[in-house]
């Protein structure tokens, strides 16, 4: 059954990892223009409106992009990378279950196979092909550099992997979640696309900014103190857990 | 009546409500003979789905159910299911899907199920998607009946089909079950349940009216036409009655009945087959049989 899963995500999966690499390709080949760039923009940073220092953030982040190392996880793993993650988590979950539904094919697997088995080989191999897609890509940011002549190191890349895996845990749960709710393709992309965009404005009320997990997707603690947050990623991953169960006993009673 | 063989399926106080209140099985008991093919009929929304769902455990339902005297859990590779929608995965080709069934069924024929693409003439390297609906029902049959399955539940299989495709079918089915396999099949068409079928169970809201085997049916009933002013229907009580324009079908299972009733003027007897039973049954009065 995971052959199945897997034969039918391959066109997602390919597509998202060909335009991934498109983007770190540019990126790498747009690296000493990048860095001029950001050195034109923080030029008069002291002259800019504050609240647009505050967009721009740290003018000491211009120092260190002139490090190779530094500029591929930052901007690869953290910036590109990162910010795309629930997209391509997204891309990968949504249909897991919600395609089956929509098209009746489910029939087919609960009349032939037990549910938990049906749950279990199709969670967890849309997972793992989200772990995998994240993962590899975040070690090509380094791997990239090298082969255009730059000496990159993998320095800081395995802590926000760290990261980053929690991150799809707990992203790919939840739109598991919405894969198994809806009866339709279109409602969990839906959800998922509100989820994603409504992350960014939580952090606008500080009350709701834990809510927003997008500086821990993009690394920003390892970034600016070169630690994980072990105290969110413990949080995150319980969360992730929680929502695993959640969306195992939804299938489990649910009619079609 | 009551069918003496051991049952493959026992379903007894079966109830299934959806919402609030949309009654879809009302305390339905059945036993599904092994080895043999059994019936279902009934009007549309008479909750025939809704029953074979039930067996399948794909829904949640009061009641009790065993399959092969065990719970559908623990025997499911033991039964082989055909859906109302025979939807398939259609970005496939029938060869690939054919190679996915062997991959993630234990007791699939993958030669089996060429073997039938050759029958039904379907073309092994097209997608599923780009095939006609009796196609798309031919390919969901090949797969289906290509597992090595103690029981098959069949919904609507003939969906679709053309003549000729459908009598090839209906073969098929018959050959499964003089092999010893157990066949639960639903449809609207009565002659082919009259062709194939041994045992039969008419449903309605929800409710099932009759179970019986098709062979007894003229034994156990009569149907008389009478006009509607006819002296009969007020000294007799019948089974059913179906009122027509200026004329009454009625239905009797009463032998001392149908003597009297045959000789009285203007009563003509007609044949109790399969298609007038039904008609009376759902559409007769409301009386129990």
């Amino acid at each position: 059954m995971r052959y199945k899963e897997l034969y039918e995500m391959r066109m997602r999966v390919i597509v998202i990892f060909l335009i991934m690499i498109a983007g770190l390709t540019f990126l790498v080949a747009a690296r000493p223009l990048a860095v001029s760039m950001m050195e034109e923009m923080y030029r008069d940073f002291d002259q800019i409106p504050e609240a647009l220092q505050r967009l721009l953030g740290d003018p000491a982040m211009v120092q260190r992009l002139g490090d190779d190392s530094f500029y591929i996880v930052s901007q690869w793993q953290g910036n590109n990378l990162g910010q795309f993650l629930p997209i391509i988590v997204l891309l990968i979950a949504f249909p897991i279950f919600a395609r089956e539904t929509d098209k009746g094919t489910i029939f087919f697997l609960l009349s032939r196979i037990n549910r938990s088995t049906v749950f279990w080989n199709k969670v967890l191999t849309g997972f793992f092909a989200s772990l995998a897609l994240i993962i590899v890509l975040s070690l090509l940011g380094p791997v990239f550099m090298r082969i255009g002549g730059y000496d990159a190191t993998f320095g800081e890349s395995f802590a926000i992997i760290v990261h980053q895996v929690i991150s799809v845990a707990l992203l790919y749960f939840l739109f598991t979640i919405f894969s198994i709710v809806f009866n339709d393709q279109i409602k969990p992309v839906i959800t998922g696309i509100a989820v994603v965009l409504a992350m960014p404005f939580a952090s606008l009320v500080d009350a709701l900014s834990f809510i927003n997990i997008y500086p821990y997707i993009m690394g920003e603690s390892i970034i600016n103190t070169g630690r994980i947050d072990w105290t969110y990623s413990v949080v995150l991953s319980l969360m992730a857990v929680g929502l695993l169960f959640v969306s195992y006993k939804l299938f489990e009673k649910k009619e079609f | 009546m009551k069918v003496e063989t051991t049952a493959a399926v026992s379903i007894k106080n079966l109830k299934k409500v959806y919402g609030k209140s949309t009654i879809a099985a009302d305390d339905v008991s059945l036993e599904i003979a092994r080895g043999r093919i059994t019936a279902l009929l009934g009007p549309n929304g008479a909750g025939k789905t809704t029953t074979l769902k039930s067996i399948l455990g794909i829904i949640r339902y009061q009641g009790e159910i065993a399959v092969l005297e065990r719970d559908i859990s623990d025997v499911r590779l033991k039964v082989s299911f055909v859906p109302e929608e025979k939807s398939f995965y259609d970005s496939l080709t029938l060869e690939k899907a054919f190679s996915m069934c062997a991959m993630i069924l234990d007791e699939f024929d993958h030669a089996k199920a060429r073997r039938f693409a050759e029958t039904f003439d379907l073309p092994l390297k097209k997608r599923i998607r780009a095939f006609s609906h009796g196609m798309k029902t031919a390919a969901y049959l090949s797969i289906a009946l290509s597992e090595n399955a103690d029981i098959f539940i069949l919904d609507e299989p003939t969906w679709g089909l053309d003549p000729i495709r459908r009598d090839e079918v209906l073969d098929i089915i018959a050959e499964i079950a003089s092999n010893g396999k157990t066949v639960l099949y639903t449809s609207h068409i009565i002659p082919e349940v009259e062709r194939i079928a041994e045992v039969f169970s008419i449903m309605d809201k929800g409710r099932i009216l009759y179970t019986g085997e098709l062979t007894s049916l003229t034994e156990e009933f009569r149907v008389f036409e009478m006009p509607s002013v006819s002296p009969v229907l007020e000294k007799e009580k019948f089974e059913k009655e179906l009122r027509r324009k200026d004329m009454v079908t009625v239905l009797s299972n009463d032998p001392s009945q149908w003597e009297r009733v045959s000789s009285v003027e203007g009563v003509s007897s007609l044949d109790t087959d399969l298609q007038t039973f039904f008609h009376l049954l759902i559409r007769g009065n409301s009386h129990e049989i």
